[in-house]
């Protein structure tokens, strides 16, 4: 066992068992918005099929690559390789657009700072928050720049600039920066799961009044998408 | 008691003493040792072990054993090495290598023998082959020992052995050592194959010139009374040595006869030439390059000899060179990686760094990591660039080549083929030379026996071929036929078979089949060498010189050689060689025409990324700065 394979191992695990434990003790104990008639437009149809994309492609490029680099602990080859880096360009294309589409609504304000002032996702009281949470936004930001991270070290060695030492570095640098931004993801997902709502918000777009009052009460309420007044 | 036991210990202590003192124990100093020494004949047959001189009678040959182990080298440690253990059964066959080839143009054969046991070879004996007959057949491209001395066996085993008159094929020292230009390797095995075994080393060194035939005289000559008596039929054989050879004191006879002494010319480190004469490719084709247009292996261009890499102690254990070979018990790190890249199971030291014999540390810029983990160093390194179908080649000891009185045709047997590219015993892809196997055999429970060639003829009759002007020519259906048909007479023997071109021949009814058969697959074993210069090596051209839908490597077309005449010679393709999917393989190599425009959109993605991510780092920098500025103290 490599020690890669030991530490990815480790981390995806302890994420995996931080998800119930923190339901239990923080998700769950959080008030309920309850379910109202969903008259909220909170995602339009190019965001989510920008957002189904990118999830397709983030779970295939999961799947691949950690079949191999934790899976059998050696380099990917055949089919795999042709699938994963396939999925790769289907990916760092969506990530790009996503980055134009929601760059703007994702800037930190000082709403944000309130956030993390009052606990973040371990708080159980409503929370100050525009159309996406300083929780939100972090995990966009961290997930950008280690795609750009993992898009550059694949990038580097396909042209003849690094030698093997330097294609070693952007090997461990590629499996590194995407185990960091599986495990982060795996978070964004349950967050987002455990908050009653958010995953019909996101198939179907719509959310209710209640929902946006309990999670993103800033958004609409006489302030701009990212919470600024 | 006591004094007699000091006594004891002291004598004890005084024999091993002398032990230790028996050879030359070299004292570091790095000059060539000069080599004018008392040259010897074998004590058993001289009946001393004083020097031999020019004037002696009868003029004896001289024997590498007496002479270079009388005071210096122990020869018991150097038969022990590689080049001459391979009939040992205790010493491990390591890597499969290059085989001989059993060849006979009449019935069609060619099989690879071996006595290490290699997978695919068979070993001598089950190909008829004594130690004589091995050494008869094969020991020009020998240094001799083997076969030729340490492991003759019982000599009343083989009726046709001749060892009372030939004498035994001592080790030819001077074969790999010499740094005479007289020394001719061709002489060593001309007079082989005339039967002067133990006059052969005198022959290629130069010394001395022998003449006459030991094939020619009666098992009841005697070397040390050589008259033959009046038959014309008889030229025994015989010694004249260069007289200047010797100490020109002797020769005034101002010193007494007995302190005769030689100047060998010896090379501590074997030069090239004296390693070529065993080991040389001769590529064959219209597109194979003449002699004056080769280029020659790169390391040998940079000024290294074979023996820097391929190097050994007093044992002659030498390092062959590939990874994973365990020399007295430590693992070999004079390979490509060990050189280049540095060994890092070796011990520590700079046996761990590369750069050994100023070996270039390799970039491989652009050419990801998991390439060197799937391919060995010399796919891309060595060899001959592959082609769309694999070329013929002979080598030294498939075709003597080197021998001045044998004649040398590029369409004689054994047919080799290269590059073939195959796995190794890691799973690694290497490139390799391959001969398909060809005989008469006899098969039982789907295991083939071969049978020697003397066999077949004997059966065969007016139905094989005729060796006019020893042109091979192949076997027609009706031969086969006849001689499968011959042979199955003899019924408890097994099942007769014909095995070529991949294929084993057999009669089913009457009529002849033909089908694919693990017994007819051929023998391969790795290319090292030449070693191309980087700009000549596959990938120079970018990955499409793999990674294409009609790469040699991948998709190159191997032609089964066959003995028997076909309109259809199965062919494999070098996926198959490689457990590979050609579906997978065009696939990916199709991928590489998408590949730019890959790479476009990977860093365009990767420009805007940095340039959204940039602007709003500098966006909160710029608002972090104007809330600091409100928080400063104004005035």
């Amino acid at each position: 066992m490599t020690g890669f394979q030991l530490y990815a191992a480790v981390a995806i695990v302890a994420v995996l068992v931080a998800m119930p434990i923190h339901y239990v003790l923080f998700a769950r104990r959080q008030p309920h918005p309850g379910l109202g008639e969903r008259h909220v437009k909170r995602y339009n149809v190019w965001e989510r099929l920008v957002h189904l994309a990118l999830l397709a492609s983030f779970i295939v490029l999961a799947w691949t690559g950690f079949s191999a680099s934790i899976g059998w602990g050696g380099p990917m080859h055949g089919y795999l390789l042709m699938i994963h880096t396939t999925s790769g360009a289907v990916f760092a294309v969506t990530v790009g657009i996503m980055f134009l589409t929601w760059a703007a609504d994702h800037a930190f304000t000082k709403c944000d700072l309130q956030w993390i002032r009052d606990g973040g996702c371990l708080a159980t009281k409503e929370l100050p928050a525009g159309r996406f949470s300083a929780g939100d936004k972090m995990y966009f930001w961290l997930a950008g720049l280690l795609t750009l991270v993992a898009l550059l070290s694949m990038l580097l060695s396909m042209i003849p600039v690094l030698g093997t030492g330097g294609q070693l570095l952007m090997y461990n640098v590629h499996r590194w920066s995407t185990l960091v931004l599986v495990l982060a993801t795996l978070w964004h997902a349950y967050v987002t799961l455990a908050k009653p709502g958010a995953l019909t918000a996101i198939l179907t777009g719509r959310v209710s009044a209640a929902w946006v009052k309990r999670f993103h009460p800033l958004w609409g309420a006489g302030h701009d998408a990212t919470g600024r007044k | 008691m006591a004094l007699v036991a000091l006594a004891a210990t002291l004598l004890a202590a005084a024999g091993t003493s002398d032990a230790a003192q028996k050879f030359l124990v070299p004292d570091g100093n790095r000059s060539a040792a000069v080599h004018r020494i008392p040259m010897l004949a074998d004590p058993v047959l001289k009946g001393d072990d004083k020097p031999i001189g020019p004037e002696d009678t009868p003029v004896l040959p001289y024997s590498p054993r007496a002479t270079c182990s009388a005071r210096c080298h122990d020869y018991a440690i150097v038969e022990g090495g590689w080049h001459f253990s391979a009939p040992d059964p205790k010493v491990a066959p390591g890597r499969p290598g290059e085989p001989y080839f059993l060849t006979d143009l009449k019935t069609g054969t060619q099989i690879p023998v071996s006595p290490r046991g290699w997978p695919g070879t068979y070993k001598p004996s089950a190909v008829g082959l004594t130690p004589w007959k091995f050494m008869l057949a094969f020991g020009g491209h020998t240094p001799g020992g083997g076969y030729g001395e340490k492991f003759i066996g019982d000599m009343q085993a083989d009726p046709a052995a001749r060892w009372q008159v030939s004498g035994k094929i001592e080790i030819d020292c001077q074969g790999c050592h010499s740094g005479d230009p007289m020394q001719d390797q061709s002489n060593w095995a001309s007079n082989l194959e005339r039967e002067n075994f133990m006059w052969a080393a005198t022959a290629s060194s130069a010394i001395g010139m022998v003449r006459g035939n030991a094939k020619t005289v009666p098992e009841t000559w005697d070397p040390m009374t050589p008259a033959t008596g009046d038959n014309p039929k008889e030229f025994p054989p015989s010694v004249v040595y260069d007289k200047w050879r010797f100490n020109a004191a002797n020769l005034t006879g101002k010193e007494p006869a007995k302190n005769w002494e030689v100047f060998f010319n010896v090379n501590w480190k074997p030069s090239n030439e004296r390693c070529f004469f065993c080991h040389t490719n001769h590529p064959l084709g219209k597109d194979a390059p003449k002699k004056f247009q080769e280029n020659g292996d790169v390391h040998l261009a940079a000024g290294l000899n074979c023996a820097d890499c391929h190097r050994h102690d007093l044992d002659h254990n030498m390092a062959r060179g590939y990874e994973g070979e365990t020399i007295g018990g430590t693992p070999a790190t004079l390979t490509c990686r060990g050189c280049h890249l540095g060994e890092q199971s070796a011990a520590a030291g700079p046996d761990t760094m590369g750069g050994r014999l100023g070996a270039p540390v390799p970039a491989h810029k652009g050419i990801p990591t998991v390439h060197f983990k799937k391919l060995a160093c010399t796919t891309c390194h060595s060899g001959p660039m592959p082609d769309k179908t694999v070329m013929h080649v002979q080598t030294s000891r498939a075709h003597n080549l080197g021998v001045k009185a044998k004649e040398h045709r590029d369409d004689a047997p054994p047919f080799i083929q290269w590059p073939v590219f195959m796995r190794d015993e890691s799973g690694r892809i290497a490139p390799n030379k391959v001969a398909w196997p060809a005989f008469w055999g006899r098969m039982k429970d789907d295991k083939v026996t071969p049978m020697a060639p003397e066999a077949v003829q004997e059966v065969g009759g007016d139905a094989l071929a005729t060796d006019e002007l020893r042109k091979w020519k192949p076997l027609s259906e009706d031969q086969i036929k006849k001689i499968l048909t011959a042979l199955a007479a003899k019924k408890d023997a097994g099942e007769p078979v014909f095995v070529t071109g991949g294929k084993l021949y057999r009669l089913a009814g009457g009529a002849l089949t033909s089908a694919e058969h693990a017994a007819a697959a051929p023998y391969a074993w790795p290319v090292a060498h030449d070693v191309r210069a980087k700009t000549q090596s596959l990938g120079a051209g970018g990955c499409t010189d793999c990674h294409s839908t009609d790469s040699p490597i991948a998709f190159g077309q191997v032609a089964a050689d066959s003995m028997a005449e076909t309109q259809a010679p199965l062919t494999k393709v070098m996926y198959e060689f490689q457990g590979r999917n050609p579906l997978e393989l065009k696939a990916w190599a199709m991928s590489y025409m998408f590949r730019p425009m890959f790479k476009v959109v990977g860093f365009a993605t990767a420009a805007l990324l940095a340039a959204v991510l940039a602007l709003y780092l500098f966006l909160g920098l710029a608002a972090f700065l104007r809330w600091a500025s409100k928080k400063a103290p104004q005035g």
